[in-house]
């Protein structure tokens, strides 16, 4: 087990150099020297970060004093915010991340029990809608979706405001304040279920009807168990097994930020300030959360094996 | 037990029909798949509209053809935009690019997915390890920032908007290699132990003729499973790159830009058939090449089988 | 004479596929004395594994047990509530299933499945079944019980998690043992074992077994009682000594010429002709005319009665009736 766990760390670090290389060549694809060419930063600053990360030399060079910064902690310097990368991440993350747990749990628990439900009465009525719903689900572009529910719950109906993560002025406190989040959290945190919801469902219902087959499922029947403990007992473990994959693989969109939807509902988290980003071309943040992102995968997927280890009598032993 | 039933019921059924081939056992499979078939026939119906329509339209995109941001009526069933120009004519030359953009990708992904991943998985060693490391590293990349970066690039370094399309195809399709890889690579894996493999072997068959005309044939089944399901993905992607304005940019028209319109606050409230049809499209297309997708893989996929 | 434990009385049992009504357990009807072990031959789908299914009311969907009864110490299991058949699942009657391997929960220790029903059907705490688990896998002939008690099913071999299987089904001391065939998926030592511990659990306990198996080498070792099915049908039932010595059915003749005869050299082994009907498309006929060779004009138009002849031996087959001699 540490054997694997210490084999699976070494084979994520040439991996990890090998993103870098990646990315750093799209961002050396660049045109010129994207610094010049911001008003908003004096020239000063402009000096500091040309000299810092070496804008002038060449690109292998300015790639080993990238990436000696990047281990550092350092990701340069946003131009956009005037402030460093890691500041301007580490303080809008965490809007992201209230959205992205509560999205994260509400799914599971709804595609858990529909799925298990639908797969237990496959080929009902209720599967039918279910399995076409997931489809719709699966199938909807994000940020149409978005847009849709922002015009019809906000717009026409006014269930919700428009957008934004607290009323432009008000400086409420206390409950008054969470009751503020949570009247403009409820709608981007249902689009976003809604759109994660659909896969996972499909996923018990698919990983459920396989373990109902199994013959253990037999045995357990044969031994007067309960129908209930069959399904929640001896089928879910066997069911949710798998899925422990997924969950560490959920763990960078705990940090992400959903960018389309937080721009669409302008929801001030770190995809919104990535897409900014983009608009004013503040290259060492797009770069710095990107190079963060792709990081945290490779954690993820670490994570979620060595979950399963643990997680798995069969696998756990060797 | 119900299995054994089922299995003399096949074997008793097999002398009244001819031995079918597995390809059309899995199109009977398939065409007795209602969800899956509905989904042919709109996907059939959207390149129908999209490439065949504009020629029934009585209006074109260069002028005016109508007074401008006017609602859906009798002479423009979807309205005009502010230019005054005919919506539905715009959705379906949109339509006409996405759908491209998305089997373009495909075919890209395609192409480099099984190629790469049948050497991989053909001459292990080195080859293997070079090639799935990459696709490691592709697989870790989160794809939206990246295309971000890119279409951030291709914007400053000032791509002409008709070359720019090809470079999205490319792109998307580039992307999404690595995971069809991976399939096709762990299929080659299991073909090239089988005896068919080692009696080409016997032969002294070439490496190129073994790959290309005997193993890759035998992982046809799930690449197309895979390809149907990335044109989907292909076409959701283009159009979230195109309404942030990065991916296929105007004056080319895609169903992704045409949805930008809603970034206009007073367009967004006030003038919904700007944006609702073209996302409506996409939804559409997308739902219908999932199921599409699904049931293939249930007619072609033994394994998948209900 | 040991009364009636068990007694199908024309069973029916249909599975509703797209290709048709599958009558897999077809007016099945026979008993299952008290002590008694009493096999159950036939080939792949003719119905006897859905037989047992059918007992245990385990058919699944697109299974239904349709018609006829199934008593149970003079009580008809088809009309116990549900909940009142868990009480006899696992309790009264337990089985035994052919996948070793499989039949196992791989996520729950060996402790676990051996204990769960001795908590539900005898109220044991969970500290008294650990005890008594112990004690079964001791008596199915595993060593180092306790060991085994903390290990999962992955690391026992088929014929130690077999054991566990019949420690399982043991566990409530059930006046019957379904086991459907038990030794199918084992390698021929270990089946002789199983075979031995189920004799002695049979010859200890009192407890009767049905025994469901297409090996007639297993059936002439285990068996008191033998009942042939064919195409969902009970063709012929005897004693196994009657039907090894003398059988009727030409099915059954053929099943027993089949065998190989050890120290007799023979050129080709015999196989009976042609194959199972397809199940769906039955009519009104003896099911195994078009593979007999015997088959008369009265076999392809009308079903031959299940008829009792001497020495308790039941056969379905027109060559004994005397509408037949025609």
């Amino acid at each position: 087990m540490k054997q694997y766990a210490i084999r699976r760390i070494l084979q994520i670090i040439p991996t990890i150099i090998g993103v870098s290389i990646v990315l750093f060549g799209v961002f050396a694809m660049a045109p010129g020297n994207f610094v010049d060419s911001k008003q908003t930063i004096s020239d000063a600053r402009k000096a500091e970060l040309k000299e810092k990360f070496g804008l002038d030399k060449p690109v292998h060079e300015r790639y080993f004093i990238w990436a000696k910064n990047t281990i550092q902690g350092d990701l340069g310097m946003s131009t956009q915010h005037q402030q460093p990368v890691t500041t301007v991440m580490n303080r809008y993350m965490w809007n992201s991340f209230i959205i992205a747990a509560i999205v994260l749990v509400l799914s599971w628990t709804i595609a858990i029990f529909v799925g298990v439900y639908s797969a237990i009465r496959q080929y009902s009525f209720f599967d039918g809608i279910i399995t076409f719903l997931v489809f719709a689900l699966m199938s909807l572009p994000s940020f149409f979706i978005g847009l849709l529910a922002i015009k019809f719950f906000a717009v026409d109906m006014k269930w919700a405001p428009v957008g934004g993560m607290y009323t432009t002025g008000s400086n409420a406190t206390g409950m008054a304040k969470v009751w503020d989040l949570v009247q403009h959290m409820w709608l981007p945190v249902s689009v976003l279920t809604a759109l994660s919801v659909g896969g996972l469902t499909r996923y018990f219902r698919t990983s459920m009807l396989e373990v109902v087959r199994q013959d253990y499922i037999r045995t357990a029947r044969a031994k007067g168990v309960k129908p209930s403990t069959v399904i929640f007992k001896h089928a879910l473990r066997n069911a949710l097994l798998p899925a422990i994959t997924l969950l560490g693989m959920e763990i960078p969109a705990l940090f992400s930020g959903a960018m389309i939807t937080e721009q669409v509902f302008n929801w001030p988290g770190i995809g919104k300030i990535n897409l900014a980003a983009l608009q004013s071309r503040d290259y060492f943040l797009l770069m710095g959360f990107t190079m963060f992102l792709a990081a945290l995968t490779l954690v993820g997927n670490f994570v979620s094996d060595m979950l399963y280890r643990i997680a798995d009598p069969r696998v756990r032993m060797k | 037990m119900a299995q054994a039933v089922d299995t003399t019921s096949t074997n008793a059924e097999m002398p009244k029909t001819k031995p079918a081939s597995p390809w059309t056992l899995a199109f009977r499979q398939l065409r007795r798949n209602k969800i899956a078939m509905s989904g042919l026939i709109v996907i059939i119906m959207m390149f129908l509209i999209c490439f065949v329509g504009p020629f029934l339209s009585p209006y074109s995109l260069e002028t005016m053809s109508g007074p401008s941001n006017k609602g859906p009526s009798a002479s423009h069933w979807l309205g005009t935009d502010k230019l005054g120009r005919d919506i539905l004519l715009r959705v379906m030359l949109a339509g006409r690019i996405s759908l491209l953009v998305g089997l373009v990708a495909m075919m890209v992904s395609v192409a480099i997915g099984s190629t790469l991943g049948a050497l991989a998985g053909y001459y292990r060693g080195w080859v293997d390890t070079i090639i799935m490391r990459f696709a490691d590293i592709m697989l870790s990349i989160p794809a939206l920032p990246l295309l971000i970066i890119l279409g951030a690039v291709l914007s400053d370094i000032q791509v002409p908007p008709d070359q720019r399309i090809y470079l999205v195809m490319f792109l998307l399709g580039f992307m999404s290699w690595p995971g069809l890889a991976r399939l096709v690579r762990g299929q080659i894996l299991t073909l090239r132990e089988q005896e068919f493999m080692q009696a080409a072997e016997v032969l002294g068959l070439r490496d190129k003729r073994k790959i290309f005309r005997h193993l890759i044939p035998n992982t046809i089944p799930i690449i197309i499973v895979v390809a149907t399901l990335s044109v989907a993905g292909a076409i959701l992607m283009e159009s979230v790159l195109s309404y942030l304005g990065i991916g296929v940019v105007p004056p080319t028209p895609s169903w992704g830009n045409m949805i930008s319109a809603a970034n206009n606050l007073i367009d967004f409230k006030k003038r919904p058939w700007l944006w609702i049809p073209p996302g409506v499209c996409i939804f559409m297309t997308v739902i219908a090449i999932n199921v599409i997708g699904d049931g293939l893989r249930d007619a072609l996929d033994p394994k998948m089988k209900k | 004479m040991a009364n009636n434990l068990v007694e199908f009385r024309n069973l029916r049992t249909n599975f509703y596929t797209s290709g048709g009504v599958v009558k897999a357990v077809n007016d099945v009807s026979f008993a299952i004395k008290e002590g008694e072990t009493l096999c159950v031959v036939g080939e792949s789908g003719c119905g006897k594994s859905v037989t047992a299914m059918s007992l245990m009311r385990l058919v699944s969907p697109p299974g239904k047990t349709e018609g006829g009864q199934i008593l149970y110490n003079g009580e008809d299991l088809l009309t116990l509530k549900e909940r009142q058949m868990r009480h006899i699942r696992g309790n009264e009657i337990a089985m035994i299933f052919q996948e070793p391997m499989t039949s196992l929960n791989p996520v729950f220790k060996i402790g676990q499945q051996i204990s769960e029903p001795l908590i539900i059907h005898k109220g044991m705490t969970k500290k008294e079944a650990k005890k008594r688990s112990i004690e079964l896998i001791e008596l199915v002939g595993i060593p180092r019980a306790a060991q085994i008690f903390d290990s999962y099913p992955h690391e026992l071999s088929g014929g130690m998690r077999q054991r566990i299987m019949i420690a399982i089904a043991l566990s409530c001391d059930p006046k019957l043992l379904i086991a459907d065939e038990p030794t199918t998926a084992l390698d021929v030592t270990i089946q002789a074992q199983i075979l031995d511990l189920m004799r002695n659990i049979k010859s200890e306990f009192k407890t009767a077994i049905m025994l469901i198996t297409h090996d007639l080498g297993v059936v002439a070792e285990m068996a008191d009682h033998v009942v042939v099915m064919y195409a969902g049908k009970v063709i012929e039932e005897a004693p196994v000594h009657e039907l090894f010595r003398n059988p009727k059915h030409p099915y059954t003749q053929g099943l027993l010429r089949a065998k190989p005869i050890i120290n007799q050299r023979q050129s080709r082994l015999y196989t009976i002709p042609g194959q199972v009907p397809n199940p769906v498309s039955l009519g009104n006929n003896c099911y195994f005319n078009d593979r007999c060779e015997h088959c008369m004009s009265i076999c392809v138009d009308k079903q031959p009665p299940l008829n009792t002849y001497e020495n308790r031996h039941k056969a379905a087959c027109w060559l004994y009736e005397k509408g037949g001699e025609a």
